[in-house]
């Protein structure tokens, strides 16, 4: 069993979600009260991934950045070496689900190899007919290295589980012949 | 006004209306009616429907209910309309109750009633408010108390409810008029509540006061700072002290030690640094300890490598490394873009960091780490770079991939510390060791060569005491530069040779020489002794026929006097007496009698006439020498040539030594002291026989001093 470390990045427009969906991912708790992240709060998390062969450990160390705003945005050496990210977007705000594009770019220019999955948050807030639609216009699995596109919800712990564990499975070192 | 509205739409759809409550509102609305109203109601117009005015007061109520705002708004809007209004409203108000009380209803029936007649009362009061507010005041009054009384024993908690809400306002309002009364009300429950509170929920008081406590200290130090310190003195006082009591301890030690190595090595550091002694001093007692140390990959802030002590609290070295990370590129990005933070301080500990290109190095460290040691990281860092800078760059985040070289090398650094907590310079540290080595060395050298040679003097001096005839005297042997040196006195030569031979053996087995310095000490003798000895020997020589002496003995000098008739006989005198301790000097006052025995009187052939011409000079030296020394004797040897027969030669030998002791007779001299001795033929028979004839025929003198003359 191997046991290896990854930094993991969260990015998205302010208060979409992100602290909300580490702490649900973390904790399991949500409160719905908002309170900005100044800079970043590291945390971590082993997540454990069973292949085939193997059980693989894997130690999250997740970066939750500061959200951007119209007057500062991400500090670009806060990126640096992380092996993937999660680009956040609030469903009930289209400007933040826009943006998103916009954030990939920002991380692969940093992190060309990097994967990344992609949240929308807030789900719970959105009627369940409506969803469908919405998640439509931001297909994002086009690009390469999208690892998917998930309609999270913090609130209710929706997906947010399903989410990582895609993303360490696909950290997971390739075999060495 | 609103919550009136309340109360009565509880009353209603509550059905337990009876006829004491329909009596009430009846009361109430013909007091209001009575006062004022009722009188203008006769000038009005009583023409206007009934049921007009019950519609329009609904959807009042409606608003009432829904929104304060639209209330207020109403309200001004009605104000020009309403003591008109006010009047209908008393009006169908009381039709209304007089409609209830004559038909003989059904509740749900009295509670749609009453629920239309909410709006009216209503509508009445707030007129009647308007109008004479105390009028009102004066009517309720009287009844508000058993209202509230009765309706709180009838549903409590609606009135609870209904009371909760003006509650903290009213409070608020009579802190505000009257503060010191709600003090003294609350005032003794204060206590009470925060203990009961304190058991239901131990923690939320301290929670509550903990933020608080603070700023109430820092306002008490404001106003009352000599009050503060005395009472925080007992505890921070005694706290510091013991800190300082150790601290102190631990320079006085060094200070004590201020001549050891470790003393002179602080002060050359104190010089070289410019700092003071004392300073260093501090710094080494309170010391500096190394908590942890990690490598953290530049960039994503993984850890590479840790080290952390065992015996400190265990660091989540992930997310320290991660959050450093963080703050290293926030200061590098806002406050000074393109250096590095190099430490961060926080109260006791710091970590220092050691940045290089794709990695840095955190070391955590309690108390002040002297530059050695900062030096020493950058030294670490550097050899780690050089060597393993590919693993490095290529750090995946899976620490099976770590170079093991990398571990070894941080752990000098927690090495280095444990060993030796006040690590200097090496430099520093050799140059102590050389002039240690330069005092120490030789030193040592020195004190076991005098450990060997005090062993060697010691078994010299229990040799020196084991021979009897030396113990006695105090001989003292050193060994000194390959020498066995001795020294001391003894009386005589003889026991300084004998302790240079004793000595030898040890000397030559521990390969020394050496070096008599024993003086022979001339021991004044015992004069008897001397006197005696010189007496015997005098004694003895004397007996010898050549000899005739006298000896007077004065300390150190030995006078001798008389004659010694042969050279050799002398000199074994002089040799004899020397010999006798205490006789330094011999002084020799003999007379000359060699001559004596050269002198030869000569013949002529077959004669034994003495021919006195040619031999007066002798015969007369021979007579002066006799009358000089009484005691000398002579014995007169004839000599011949052997011509002719013995017989012939034995009487001229006779005959030639009675003419001679006939010759010197005449002359005075006795008889008895002249001893022929011409008998003896022998003498002829020495002769040489290359002489010529002449030269053998002679008589001579041999003297002797027979013992009876001595």
């Amino acid at each position: 069993m191997s046991t290896i470390t990854q930094k993991i990045c969260l990015l998205g427009d302010f208060s979409v979600g992100k602290t909300s969906l580490v702490r649900r991912f973390i904790e399991d708790k949500f409160s719905d009260r908002y309170l900005s992240t100044v800079g970043v709060k590291v945390s971590r998390k082993l997540v454990e991934v069973k292949t085939e062969i193997e059980t693989h450990q894997i130690n999250l160390l997740i970066w939750d950045l500061e959200g951007n705003t119209k007057f500062k945005s991400i500090a670009p050496s806060y990126l640096k070496g992380a092996s993937s990210s999660i680009i956040v977007g609030d469903l009930s705000r289209s400007d933040t689900l826009s943006n998103l594009t916009q954030h990939l770019r920002l991380f692969w220019e940093i992190n060309p190899q990097g994967q990344v999955a992609v949240a929308l948050n807030k789900a719970d807030l959105i009627p369940p007919e409506k969803l469908a639609k919405l998640v439509e216009n931001y297909q994002l699995d086009n690009f390469p290295r999208v690892i998917g596109v998930y309609t999270t919800s913090a609130k209710t712990g929706d997906r947010i589980e399903q989410m990582f564990e895609d993303i360490a499975t696909v950290l997971i070192p390739a075999r060495k012949p | 006004m609103n919550e009136g509205c309340q109360n009565l739409s509880d009353l209603s759809n509550h059905k337990k209306l009876n006829s004491a409550n329909l009596e009430q509102i009846k009361d109430l609305i013909e007091i209001l009616v009575d006062e004022e109203t009722l009188p203008d109601t006769d000038s009005e117009s009583p023409s206007k429907p009934n049921s007009n005015l019950s519609r329009s007061a609904q959807p009042d109520l409606n608003f009432l209910e829904s929104d304060s705002i639209n209330q207020k708004e109403m309200a001004t809007e009605q104000e020009s309309k309403s003591e008109e209004a006010a009047k209908l409203l008393a009006l169908t108000a009381i039709e209304e109750v007089q409609g209830i009380e004559t038909e003989k209803a059904i509740p749900e029936d009295l509670a749609d009633t009453v629920n239309n007649l909410i709006p009216l009362i209503v509508g009445l009061l707030e007129f009647k408010l308007d109008n004479s507010r105390e009028g009102i005041i004066e009517t309720v009054r009287p009844v508000l108390d058993r209202l509230i009384a009765e309706r709180t024993l009838e549903d409590s908690p609606k009135m609870a409810a209904a009371i909760a809400r003006i509650l903290p306002a009213a409070i608020e309002d009579e802190i505000r008029l009257n503060p010191l009364s709600i003090a003294r009300a609350i005032a003794p429950e204060i206590a009470l509540s925060i203990r009961e509170q304190i058991l239901l929920d131990a923690d939320a008081i301290p929670k509550t006061l903990g933020p608080e406590m603070g700023k109430a200290i820092k306002a008490q130090i404001e106003s009352e700072r000599d009050a503060m310190v005395d009472a925080l003195y007992p505890v921070i006082g005694s706290t510091i002290s013991k800190y300082m009591v150790e601290v102190v301890q631990d320079i006085n030690s060094k200070i004590e030690r201020t001549l050891s190595p470790e003393g002179i090595k602080r002060k050359f550091r104190a010089k070289v640094q410019g700092i003071s002694e004392a300073e260093l001093i501090f710094q080494e007692s309170v010391g500096y300890r190394v908590r942890a140390i990690f490598l953290i990959d530049k960039d994503s802030g993984l850890i590479i490598q840790e080290i952390q002590i065992p015996g400190e609290r265990h660091l989540d070295s992930e997310m320290l490394a991660g959050m450093l990370t963080a703050i290293c590129s926030f200061a590098n990005d806002c406050i000074a873009s393109g250096s590095e933070l190099d430490l961060v301080d926080y109260g006791d500990w710091q970590i220092l960091l050691e940045v290089a290109g794709y990695c840095y190095l955190a070391v955590i460290v309690a108390g002040e780490p002297p530059r050695a040691f900062i030096t020493k990281t950058r030294q670490v860092l550097g050899k780690i770079v050089m060597e393993h800078d590919k693993a490095i760059q290529n750090f995946n985040g899976n620490l099976a991939d770590v170079p093991l070289g990398i571990k070894t090398k941080l752990e000098q650094l927690t090495e280095t510390n444990q060993n030796k907590p006040q690590s200097s310079s090496p430099i520093l540290l050799w140059l102590l060791i050389f002039v240690l080595g330069l005092v120490f060395v030789p030193w040592g050298i020195s004190s076991y060569r005098a450990r060997i040679a005090h062993r060697i003097e010691q078994a010299s001096a229990i040799q020196l005491d084991a021979a009897p005839e030396l113990s006695v005297y105090r001989l003292d042997p050193t060994v000194k530069q390959g020498k066995l040196i001795v020294r001391g006195r003894v009386p005589d030569n003889y026991l300084r040779d004998r302790a240079e031979t004793i000595l030898q053996e040890i000397a030559e087995k521990n390969q020394l020489e050496i070096d008599n310095q024993i003086v022979a000490v001339n021991v004044p003798v015992s004069p008897n002794l001397v006197t005696g000895e010189i007496q015997r020997l005098t004694n003895l020589f004397n007996q010898q026929p050549q000899v005739s002496i006298q000896t007077s003995y004065q300390p150190k000098t030995l006078n001798i006097n008389g004659l010694v008739l042969d050279k050799s006989t002398r000199q074994s005198i002089g040799q004899a007496f020397q010999q006798i301790p205490g006789i330094e000097q011999i002084v020799f006052n003999l007379s000359e009698q060699l001559s004596i025995a050269k002198q030869r009187i000569y013949f002529k052939s077959g004669s034994s006439e003495l021919n006195f011409a040619d031999n007066f000079a002798k015969i007369n030296a021979v007579k002066q020498l006799l009358q000089q020394h009484p005691q000398v004797h002579l014995q007169l040897v004839a000599s011949n040539d052997t011509i002719g027969s013995y017989l012939i030669n034995y009487k001229l030998n006779y005959e030639r030594c009675q003419s001679v002791k006939t010759a010197l007779v005449a002359r005075g001299i006795q008889a008895a002291r002249l001893i022929n001795n011409c008998n003896s033929i022998r003498s002829a028979n020495n002769q040489d026989p290359s002489r010529a004839d002449w030269l053998k025929r002679y008589v001579r003198f041999e003297p002797f001093i027979p013992s009876n003359f001595k």
